[in-house]
């Protein structure tokens, strides 16, 4: 697997690409942010094995980073209201 | 009263069976209507279909789906769709159904949709192969939604779609991505036609409310959007049915 040395200007392109392609995370819309030697990762995950798959592939695609999980559970409790459509 | 549940974008996982079943726990009990905008699986591998499928059979009432783009993603979208469809949950792709509730006509036109972009930033059906196959898939499926919406006689018109009709359900997405989230087709297309609702998923940053430029309501109901395990939308069936639909 290719791992990324420090101050790789496409490290956070190539961290965006396999977390979108490898199916242990097939994921799209979670941003990560540089920040010196941390990587920030923000956005919403489904689960909690979903967000633990998430931070395990950043951490072994970037080894010489600090991983720093910012990731919102998703909510799911049920409505209190509707919304009236005429 | 009709009352409609609509949630996108539940990414079912090989593990996500217990979340789902909590999440639908009380839907019998809160609506006559399920509809689901697409992104239904992770990565579109049929054993994710299944663990949906499951979740959604324990429920009696009518269930709705389009498929989005992640249940394309490992290339089996016709396995996915048969799971599904084989739990009782109807999947359009540029079709259309009709349902009797409450004495009321229910039309659904559904269909995944694709990018493009919008009114002034979008791509054309210019240059290269690559670049006109792009836009013109997007021509395509906003004919075929057209097509299925105008085939309805109902007494309320709802679209259901996985890509955006309009950017302004975009609202918080970077902009530079607009153009992979929807089209103006597709709005154009509704607003030919008329509907009553218009539902989307897909942009999981985006803002919940917005209309298409003739007016008509359209709601991002992506999971990370609503923040719920799904929202409910009500129709008067007696103001529908006396002829007096209007937008509140």
């Amino acid at each position: 697997m290719q791992t990324h040395p420090p101050d790789d200007p496409y490290l956070v392109a190539h961290i965006r690409e396999r977390l979108a392609t490898d199916p242990r995370a097939n994921v799209l819309d979670i941003e990560v942010e540089a920040q010196g030697r941390q990587l920030i990762l923000r956005g919403p995950v489904a689960s909690p094995e979903r967000r633990a798959a998430i931070t395990g592939l950043v951490r072994e695609l970037a080894p010489d980073y600090e991983t720093v999980d910012r990731m919102t559970l998703v909510g799911s409790r049920e409505p209190r209201h509707a919304e009236d459509v005429q | 009263m009709i009352r409609l549940a609509a949630v996108g974008d539940l990414h079912a996982g090989l593990d996500s069976a217990e979340r789902l079943r909590d999440q639908f726990d009380h839907l019998d009990d809160q609506a006559d209507l399920l509809m689901l905008a697409g992104d239904l699986t992770q990565c579109g591998e049929p054993g994710e279909a299944r663990i949906l499928a499951e979740a959604l059979a324990r429920h009696s009432l009518p269930r709705i789906a389009v498929l989005g783009n992640h249940d394309h993603h490992g290339g089996q979208p016709d396995k996915v769709r048969q799971t599904v469809e084989a739990a009782g949950v109807r999947v359009l792709e540029g079709e259309s159904v009709t349902l009797q509730l409450d004495g009321l006509r229910v039309g659904v036109a559904g269909v995944k949709g694709f990018g493009g972009g919008f009114w002034g930033r979008c791509g054309t059906d210019f240059g290269e192969p690559e670049m006109k196959a792009f836009v013109r898939h997007t021509q395509a499926i906003a004919q075929r939604l057209e097509a299925a919406l105008r085939g309805l006689e109902a007494d309320v018109r709802i679209v259901l779609l996985h890509y955006a009709p309009i950017p302004e359900t975009l609202e918080g997405e970077p902009p530079e991505i607009f153009p992979f989230l929807g089209s103006y087709l597709l709005a154009e297309a509704i607003d030919r036609v008329g509907a009553e609702l218009v539902l989307h998923g897909h942009a999981h940053r985006g803002a919940e409310s917005g209309s298409t430029p003739g007016g008509i309501p359209v709601r991002n109901v992506a999971q990370p959007v609503i923040k719920r395990a799904y929202n409910l939308y009500r129709f008067d069936s007696e103001r529908l049915l006396a002829g007096s639909a209007s937008l509140a």
